[in-house]
């Protein structure tokens, strides 16, 4: 999208940190729930003080909202006797065998729909140039959902810092750089992901991060100026 | 997340409140981590000395259970395999390019398909749900070693079973080393037979003295004729370039007729005609061809005065009464007093009787000939009939020990490639079933005895209570009637601890009680040689690391035996790549040609040069006396006094005829059940390897073939799904309608996964939801393809 008024000063710089430190809670979470097996530790952290009442990211958007509720709902209910099952859905889910929500780039947007495509090699560079790289590489897929969900935990913590240093530049790149990751990556497959992940979840834990995580990023979009619907690979 | 400037307050006093902000602050992993974009336990600091690396093309090979054993060269870039190329070397007659056929090709599909088996899993639900849960290496092999000494110690070795698995050919394949392991451990009950060859292999030396009853491929160029009988090697393979030698004879002027009861590739893209037969009626039109030469003097009565016994009431054994040699049987002078003429040939396998006439002519008088057979037949009913039955007529024809001939029967041949292999160590335990009866020992191995085929002692002292299943589909889905063979499988009193290596879930994995994830081929450094026929040998050098926590099945046999405590001795203090230097030591004094280990390590392949082809039997033919067969008589055995002393029912002392139990309207069940169900080789397949693959589905999808005549008078339109099934199970799958294959056979391609639906219901596809346990009079092996079914739109 082009437009005349550069992003960064469409928002005052309060209302920028706000909305970082907001969005690098949310993918902080969701990452986490993604990229690991479910734990007893996180779950009762959740659970204890109804932290699920409140979600980091607001905004007037049904995926949130539903979310919300799924996630809050299932954790007042909360047991550790809840673990076997929601470690089984996130087998399913996730790891396999007779995976459901195959949690990588490539397999959604490669011409052969497998993992280490050249989706997998160019979220690899993306990280590298901030310095970062997949936990073990060549072994494991870079581009697993739950990594480039922290990367975004990375390039807002990182644009919090420009903003706190007043460096202008800096965090115009940094927002820059998240706006590219999003619609180079992130927004081109993740929701059809958190789509199956919706549709097969059999828990309302995971269903629920499946709502949050596509209206997070979906506000995450609004607020960088990106229209979601743009970089969707069209259906025919 | 800095406390200064705007950081966590700003955010307290405007969106969360504090007690929440550090809830989902903990929730992300701690401020730490969301400093670092989840550094705590996702993305790493990236190690900046880990620089890209160029392209490199890495030499190694898809060795399957087709037969073939390809040259598979992988393009990698930094640590990722970009593309599969094959065999780039130059392409001759004499040493034809080893190429990899679309099963190759998927090979980098098949590494990065993303419902690989990842992590070692237990399993949590019952036994063959498929409910599984990631657990560490650790836990895991901790867990096999314990069950493994707790089994050993409570029923001995002959309670330990390491399940027939070739889904890997290559010499390090995984269950060479499970076999290795268990030997090292104290010993393991053995398994005689195969699924593929039982028959062909236990009848051809009856007659031949040997199942190595094959010449090279490079003779085929001499003949003058080939009936393919039952052979389809453009489909099922049989060694690499094996449609490549049947061309290559065809430009040097061999009539191809392929006999078969499908139009195979073999039969549209190769052959000059194709013969279409009822099938298990092989030994009828052998019959009658024999018939027609007896008939019209067109035998080499010279060649079996010379080299047979059997064949005439002049050559029998001392002893048998009159009326059992070939001829009297073929000619009606036997006991069923039934002349076997083209006419009796006709009602049977539904040839019409002159091209019965002209094909018996065709094959005495056009010389050489050669009667290749497929194996197919032999995993039939009284599968050991026409492979004994091919080896009567080669014989009558003279077409044995000769250029452009061919003895018939297994056919395996005698020239390879030399080269050593992975030690499987000494098995103390002498005890050995037959493979097709393992769940039998599973449910009374106690009860069995050698009516059941069992060798080695009287009775066994244990049922099979622990299996290794490394690498292999046999477990469940390439066993016969799978409905039996899981209810004996999920009732864990019985087989107490199943472990499994695998690549997917497949049926077998799902009845792991710890499954673990296997390397690919890809991952390892190996080595292959051509399976049964061709001389080359295949180094594979691992191109990347195996993937998530897989790993080699050296490697988790290694950490099981430490275990188990010996370590030492499985080992031998030698990596994978050190085995595989050894074994290639032999390859080294063999020939002068070989370029050494690195060298070839580099090359890919090593073919030994030969200046002529090799014909078996050549040396008995010139001089039967000097070189007499390993047979009791010495010569060709047309009547084996052997296997008239075995006095079986369904197993004749000279090859003949015999009505299949689910063969025909004789068999009560074909009231209810008027369809012959078999399961040919399908190109998209090796047995059941591939069948993950989404290409090769999109290619060709698993479907039931049926033909016209019979889909019209069942309603049936093509791409209909409709319901298979018998007494033993049911299968839904969409119908292919046809004519290439007969009125009253469908086929329905070996190798699909079985995938029940909540009523129990194979949607997906496996021939053996339908088959059969009973095994053949001879060998006690496999007669899958014997199956009577009946067909309805679902």
């Amino acid at each position: 999208m082009s437009t005349t008024e550069p992003v960064t000063t469409r928002l005052s710089p309060e209302r920028w940190a706000t909305d970082l430190v907001a969005h690098s809670l949310a993918y902080g979470f969701l990452s986490r729930a993604i990229y690991q097996e479910p734990d007893g530790g996180l779950l009762r952290t959740l659970a204890d003080d109804d932290v699920a009442a409140t979600w980091p990211v607001e905004g007037d958007d049904t995926d949130l909202a539903v979310g919300r509720e799924l996630l809050h709902g299932f954790l007042r209910e909360w047991s550790e006797e809840l673990l076997p099952e929601l470690r089984r859905d996130y087998t399913r889910l996730f790891i396999g065998p007779g995976i459901k929500a195959a949690p990588w780039e490539s397999v959604y947007l490669s011409r052969d729909n497998v993992v280490f495509e050249q989706q997998t090699v160019a979220v690899r560079d993306f990280y590298h140039r901030f310095g970062l790289q997949a936990p073990r590489l060549r072994r494991e897929p870079d581009d697993h959902l739950g990594l480039e969900l922290a990367f975004m935990v990375h390039l807002c913590s990182l644009a919090l810092e420009a903003l706190e240093s007043e460096d202008q530049r800096r965090f115009q790149w940094l927002l820059g750089a998240q706006r590219t990751f999003l619609r180079v990556h992130l927004l081109r497959w993740a929701p059809r992901c958190l789509g199956l992940v919706i549709q097969h979840a059999a828990t309302d834990y995971y269903r629920g991060v499946g709502h949050l995580a596509l209206g997070t990023l979906r506000r995450t979009a609004e607020t960088l100026g990106i229209d979601p619907a743009e970089h969707a690979p069209s259906v025919r | 997340m800095s406390d200064s400037g705007f950081g966590a307050d700003t955010i307290t006093r405007t969106v969360l409140g504090r007690r929440s902000f550090m809830k989902w602050s903990a929730a992300a992993g701690g401020a730490a981590a969301l400093a670092g974009g989840g550094l705590g336990f996702g993305l790493q600091w990236a190690d900046r000395a880990a620089a890209q690396s160029d392209a490199t093309v890495i030499p190694t090979g898809c060795a399957h259970n087709c037969g073939g054993r390809c040259a598979i060269r992988a393009w990698v870039e930094d640590g990722r395999v970009t593309r599969i190329e094959t065999d780039q070397r130059p392409d001759s007659f004499e040493d034809p390019q080893l190429r990899a056929c679309m099963r190759g090709r998927t090979n980098r599909e098949r590494l990065y398909h993303p419902d690989r088996l990842k992590y070692p899993m237990k399993r949590v639900g019952d036994r063959g749900s498929g409910e599984f849960e990631r657990i560490s290496w650790d836990e895991a092999l901790d867990t096999v070693a314990a069950e493994m000494t707790r089994i050993m110690d409570e029923y001995g070795p002959e309670s330990m079973y390491n399940n027939y698995a070739t889904g890997g050919g290559s010499t390090m394949r995984g269950s060479v080393n499970a076999t290795r392991l268990m030997n090292l451990f104290g010993g393991r009950l053995n398994f005689y037979n195969n699924y593929s060859w039982a028959a062909a292999q236990w009848a051809t030396p009856y007659s031949l003295g040997t199942d190595l009853s094959g010449s090279s491929r490079d003779d085929w160029v001499n003949s003058k004729l080939i009936l393919a009988w039952g052979f389809n090697p453009a489909e099922m393979i049989f060694g690499t370039n094996t449609q490549y030698y049947l061309k290559e004879a065809q430009k040097a002027g061999a009539r191809i007729i392929v006999i078969d009861p499908r139009m195979t590739m073999t039969a549209s893209a190769i052959a000059d005609e194709w013969i279409p037969i009822r099938p298990g009626t092989d030994n009828a039109l052998m019959d009658a061809m024999a018939y027609v030469m007896i008939n019209e003097d067109l035998h080499d009565q010279e060649f079996l005065d010379t080299y047979t016994i059997g064949f005439d009431e002049e050559h029998m054994p001392d002893g048998i009464p009159s009326g059992n040699s070939y001829r009297s049987y073929v000619m009606g002078d036997g006991e069923d007093g039934t002349a076997k003429t083209p006419e009796w040939a006709e009602s049977i396998t539904m040839i019409p009787r002159d091209r019965i006439i002209r094909l018996a002519r065709e094959f005495a008088m056009t010389k050489p000939a050669a009667l290749i057979q497929g194996t197919g037949m032999n995993r039939r009913a009284y599968g050991e009939q026409p492979v004994r039955g091919g080896i009567n007529l080669a014989a009558m024809t003279g077409n044995i020990g000769i250029n452009g001939g061919w003895a018939s029967g297994m056919g395996l041949c005698e020239r390879g490639v030399s080269v050593g292999g992975f030690p499987a160590g000494e098995n103390p335990v002498e005890a050995a079933i037959p493979v097709y009866l393992w769940t039998e020992a599973v449910l009374r191995g106690t009860e069995m005895g050698p009516e059941d085929g069992l060798v080695g002692v009287d009775r066994l002292p244990s049922n099979i209570k622990f299996i290794y299943n490394c690498g292999g589909n046999c477990l469940v889905n390439q066993h016969g009637d799978i409905n039996k063979t899981t209810e004996i499988l999920k009732d864990t009193s019985l087989c107490e601890f199943i472990v499994v290596h695998e690549h997917f879930m497949n049926a077998s994995a799902k009845f792991a009680d710890i499954l673990l994830p296997a390397a690919m081929d890809l991952e390892q450094d190996d080595l292959a040689t051509t399976w049964a026929w061709g001389e080359s040998l295949i180094s594979f050098s691992k191109a990347v690391e195996p993937l998530y926590e897989a790993r080699t099945d050296y490697d988790i046999c290694a950490d099981l035996a430490e275990r188990l405590g010996i370590g030492e001795e499985f080992t031998e203090g030698k990596t994978q790549e050190e085995w595989v230097r050894e074994a290639v030591e032999v390859t080294e004094e063999a020939y002068d040609d070989f370029p050494g280990y690195d060298a070839w390590r580099e090359e890919g392949i090593y073919v030994p040069t030969f200046d002529e082809p090799f014909v078996a039997f050549k040396d008995f033919r010139d001089d039967p006396d000097e070189h007499p067969l390993d047979t009791p008589s010495g010569k060709i055995e047309i009547f084996s006094e052997d296997i008239w002393e075995l006095d079986r029912e369904g197993l004749p002392a000279v090859a003949q005829y015999v009505p299949e139990w689910e063969g025909g309207p004789w068999d009560p069940l074909f009231e209810e059940y008027p369809l012959s169900c078999m399961g040919s080789h399908y190109q998209r397949r090796s047995h059941s390897t591939f069948d993950e693959s989404p290409w090769l589905d999109e290619a060709m999808p698993q479907r039931l073939f049926m033909n016209p005549v019979d889909a019209e008078a069942r309603g049936i339109e093509d791409g209909d799904m409709v319901r298979v099934f018998n007494d033993r199970g049911e299968v839904r799958i969409a119908v292919r309608v046809t004519p290439r294959l007969v009125p009253g056979l469908v086929d329905l391609p070996q190798g699909g996964w079985w995938q029940p639906n909540g009523d129990g219901v194979d949607v997906g596809g496996s021939v053996n939801t339908l088959t059969s346990l009973k095994p053949t009079p001879g060998a006690f092996g496999n007669a899958q393809h014997t199956v009577l079914v009946e067909v309805a739109k679902a």
